[in-house]
């Protein structure tokens, strides 16, 4: 009896105590705001490529301009297509690299090989672009890509001029793509 | 001893605590190196843009000629010269043709020895206009080896035609010489895209044929040669053998005795069938006088009703009483 008495008592004690240390009766209080002016914005980057198909062009390197849809191509000619993309890319600490995938062609009547495709981008590198010899780019932004900079991008489809058959033929071209990834900051590494 | 200091170190949680943290820490260390080591990329962010899909279209490259069925021709003295005729390219394709080439085949018993007594002109013209006479410009060749007459041809478009005359002249020597010989050519024309080059088209012309006369058979009856009296006259024709300039010759001496119109010897007519081998078209240069006379021919040949061609006495010997129409015999 005396022993849970004594328990007893201490345990209410023992949780005073821990009232005690955990409760805040702070009888003096003050406070300073850090940021003047009433506080601070932090604004995102942003990375993003778009395009408008019906800004896309079509010619032939040999005769010019072209309509895919009636044109028919000949051993040692290049048909080019032209597209217009809107690159944008913000962010001080970001680099970003950009790619393609060449289109999937598909025909099972046509020899393999007689057709290939590359793509590239035509125009002039912009400053914050740089070409890296591999079929990629890196993009450190800079005020004209964050506000958004056009870039061309051409797919050249050639067919082999030693092609000796293949005459009367329909190549389909899909899955051309191209894409912005973001890389690490510098910050981040 | 060695228990009581086991004992020690694994009951000591201090030391444990501290052996996790460096652990967590090497592992963290580990897993940054190694991402940054191999040039890791943390794609936040990303954007793609796919281009259109598509369809190509590939042409094709085609020729055809035209024409050629129509050169054939048998040539024969009086008859020498084919054409002109028309002959044309067309581009069947779908795409330019450019480099065109003409070669020739021969075939027949005159392939070795007719054809090369044959002459053939080729030269372009508009499309619709007359052949005219051929322009010094045109090429010409043997057809025992014809030159490449599309050498100067220029890019034919899709659909385009283009139109060459042609004609074929031949000798009265080698109407002797390769009498009864034939020469079949067929003419093939080759061309490439222009764009590339790695097409090619070929197109083969209907086949022709020229051929002589069949040789002489030595004959002694003048209608076997189709020599028969015309009107208004009466006409005696006698046959002899006759070397004349060191050649052999079979003559006929044709008398005319009673006039056309009751003028002695005046207005006669011989009639010669042309149908009649190998008389047709080769006595007219073989027309002599009796030896002695200035005169080789005194004799116009004019068409007079098919199968025939009439000889008439039309100039200042038209009262001549006799003459001779002789032809080689050899």
């Amino acid at each position: 009896m005396n022993k849970l008495i004594r328990g007893a008592v201490t345990g209410a004690a023992g949780i005073a105590l821990l009232l005690g240390g955990a409760g805040s009766f702070a009888a003096w209080n003050n406070s300073a705001t850090v940021l003047a002016g009433g506080g601070a914005k932090i604004s995102t980057g942003t990375l993003s490529v778009t395009a408008d198909p019906t800004k896309g062009t079509w010619k032939s390197l040999s005769t010019g301009t072209i309509d895919p849809a009636t044109y028919q191509v000949v051993p040692g000619e290049t048909i080019e297509y032209s597209q217009p993309v809107v690159l944008t890319a913000a962010g001080a600490a970001m680099t970003a690299t950009l790619g393609f995938t060449n289109p999937t062609l598909s025909n099972k009547g046509v020899a393999d090989g007689n057709f290939t495709a590359v793509t590239k981008i035509a125009s002039t590198l912009p400053a914050g672009i740089v070409d890296n010899g591999d079929k990629t780019y890196t993009i450190t932004p800079t005020a004209a890509t964050a506000a958004g900079t056009t870039l061309t991008v051409v797919l050249d489809i050639t067919f082999n001029a030693n092609a000796t058959g293949d005459q009367l033929q329909t190549i389909n071209l899909t899955d051309t793509t191209l894409t912005v990834s973001e890389t690490t900051p510098a910050s981040a590494k | 001893m060695a228990g009581r200091h086991r004992t020690a170190r694994a009951s000591n949680p201090r030391r444990a605590v501290t052996n996790l943290l460096i652990a967590v820490a090497i592992a963290a260390a580990w897993v940054a190196v190694g991402l940054t080591g191999t040039g890791g990329t943390f794609a936040a962010w990303s954007s793609s843009v796919t281009l259109p899909d598509a369809t190509l279209h590939t042409g094709s490259a085609g020729l055809r000629l035209d024409g050629f069925d129509q050169l054939g021709a048998t040539f024969a003295t009086g008859a020498l010269t084919a054409g002109p005729d028309k002959v044309t390219l067309t581009n069947t394709g779908t795409a330019t043709l450019r480099g065109f080439t003409a070669s020739t085949a021969l075939a027949g018993t005159g392939a070795s020895t007719l054809a090369t007594a044959l002459t053939v002109t080729f030269w372009p013209i508009a499309n619709g206009t007359a052949c005219g006479t051929a322009p010094q410009s045109a090429i010409t060749g043997k057809w025992s080896s014809v030159p490449n007459w599309l050498a100067n041809q220029g890019p034919l478009a899709p659909g385009a035609v283009s139109t060459y005359c042609v004609t074929t002249t031949s000798t009265s020597a080698a109407t002797t010489s390769y009498a009864g010989k034939s020469v079949t050519p067929t003419v093939t024309v080759t061309a490439a895209t222009q764009i590339g080059g790695g097409w090619s088209a070929t197109a083969q012309g209907a086949p022709f044929t020229f051929s002589t006369p069949a040789p002489w058979t030595k004959v002694t009856n003048p209608t076997q040669y189709g020599i028969s009296a015309g009107n208004g006259t009466a006409i005696t024709v006698t046959s002899q053998s006759q070397t004349i300039d060191g050649d052999d010759y079979l003559c006929f001496d044709i008398a005319a005795s009673g006039g056309y119109g009751g003028r002695n010897g005046s207005g006669w007519q011989v009639l010669i069938n042309t149908t009649k081998s190998p008389f047709r078209g080769v006595a007219v240069g073989d027309w002599v006088w009796p030896a002695g006379s200035a005169a080789r021919a005194g004799v116009d040949v004019t068409s007079s009703g098919y199968g025939t061609q009439l000889l008439t006495d039309t100039n200042s010997r038209s009262n001549s009483r006799e003459f001779q129409l002789c032809v080689p015999t050899d």
